[in-house]
């Protein structure tokens, strides 16, 4: 097959697949079946069983992700409009963010070494709860590897998203602004689409806390991943 | 097709925005990613009023709707790390869910205590 055949059948599938599992997951609501975690896996066993490997489908990933950048720089946007609800409490809401993507960061780190994984998988885990455009980006900083800091941060936001609103509750944490912000700070986007169905509130506290802890742990990364991985 | 032609205006416009960023990033050395600087500036423009919402949320909206497709391709890389999951998986469990309900409490009883103590002080006033 013609290597650019070859590309224009993996977009293709990559499209369709995203469209069908999107669809799932609008329909059944459960963060399990999100479009990430299924069409990976899919596209993973369709290549394993075609013998297409990952350097072929390389020049059809860089198109597909051409528009990554302009798309995370659109991020900016629903921060914009949310500006407002910052103000109803700035310096807990600051302080709360902040503090709770070190203390996830600093605690998946520390115990991945623990564990004894080696310092590419440590570095790759410290991104974990950041959105998954930037962990990107901060695991290229660092020392990590953008695939696997993907899967950290889907298997982040889909654990989230299944036990964080009735962890929250068991906690006595009702509180709507905490709620949002717990979600957003541990689960990004996905925790953002979950606790938005429990108001509007706590959607856009999420989506705040989402923004501010990328722009926060992307100041801070550089050197206290590299530190702390070494430690 | 006049909503499309402003849309792909508009995609150009945050490329632009991540142009510039990365280059400067990469021009001065600076120890952040771009596309993070790039978002810092469109807000910096729009408090600032230069760029209007309005200019935007066309070309924004359908990027940040499907912003997970992006993820796919870039995580179909774990093709790559198969072995080191098959063996090393079973470690990453803990690590994984314990920071994660750190970051849920942690984040929602800071957040409860401190709004709950600033509103008091506010009601002594």
């Amino acid at each position: 097959m013609p290597a650019a055949m070859l590309i224009f059948l993996t977009i293709l599938l990559t499209v369709i697949l995203y469209l069908m599992s999107r669809k799932i997951f609008l329909h059944t609501k459960n963060p399990i079946f999100n479009p990430v975690l299924l069409s990976t896996t899919v596209i993973i066993i369709v290549f394993h069983y075609t013998g297409i490997t990952f350097d072929q489908y390389k020049p059809g990933k860089d198109i597909m992700t051409f528009l990554l950048g302009p798309a995370t720089v659109a991020l900016a946007l629903p921060l914009y409009l949310n500006r407002g609800v910052l103000l109803q409490a700035l310096f807990p809401i600051l302080f709360g963010i902040c503090f709770g993507a070190l203390a996830t960061l600093t605690t998946a780190v520390l115990l991945a070494k623990l564990s004894g994984l080696d310092a590419l998988i440590v570095a790759s885990i410290a991104p974990k709860s950041i959105t998954a455009p930037i962990a990107i980006e901060i695991s290229r900083l660092t020392g990590g590897d953008p695939a696997i800091a993907v899967a950290f941060v889907v298997f982040t936001g889909t654990l989230g998203s299944i036990i964080g609103p009735s962890l929250l509750s068991s906690c006595k944490i009702t509180n709507p602004i905490a709620r949002g912000l717990a979600m957003g700070v541990t689960s990004h986007g996905q925790g953002t689409a979950t606790i938005l169905q429990e108001g509007a509130l706590q959607g856009a506290m999420a989506g705040v806390a989402m923004a501010v802890a990328a722009i926060f742990i992307s100041f801070i990364a550089p050197l206290y991943i590299p530190w702390l991985v070494n430690l | 097709m006049q909503n499309l032609l402003k849309t792909v205006g508009q995609i150009f416009l945050l490329w632009l925005i991540y142009f510039i960023s990365t280059w400067t990033v990469e021009f001065f050395h600076l120890p952040i990613p771009g596309s993070v600087l790039g978002m810092l500036l469109l807000f910096a423009l729009l408090s600032g009023g230069i760029i209007k919402e309005q200019w935007l949320a066309l070309g924004a909206n359908p990027l940040l709707k499907h912003l997970s497709f992006f993820f796919i391709p870039i995580a179909v890389g774990l093709m790559e790390w198969g072995e080191l999951f098959t063996q090393k998986g079973h470690l990453l469990f803990l690590p994984l869910v314990i920071s994660a309900l750190v970051a849920l409490i942690a984040t929602g009883i800071v957040v409860q205590l401190l709004t709950k103590s600033c509103k008091k002080e506010g009601g002594a006033n």
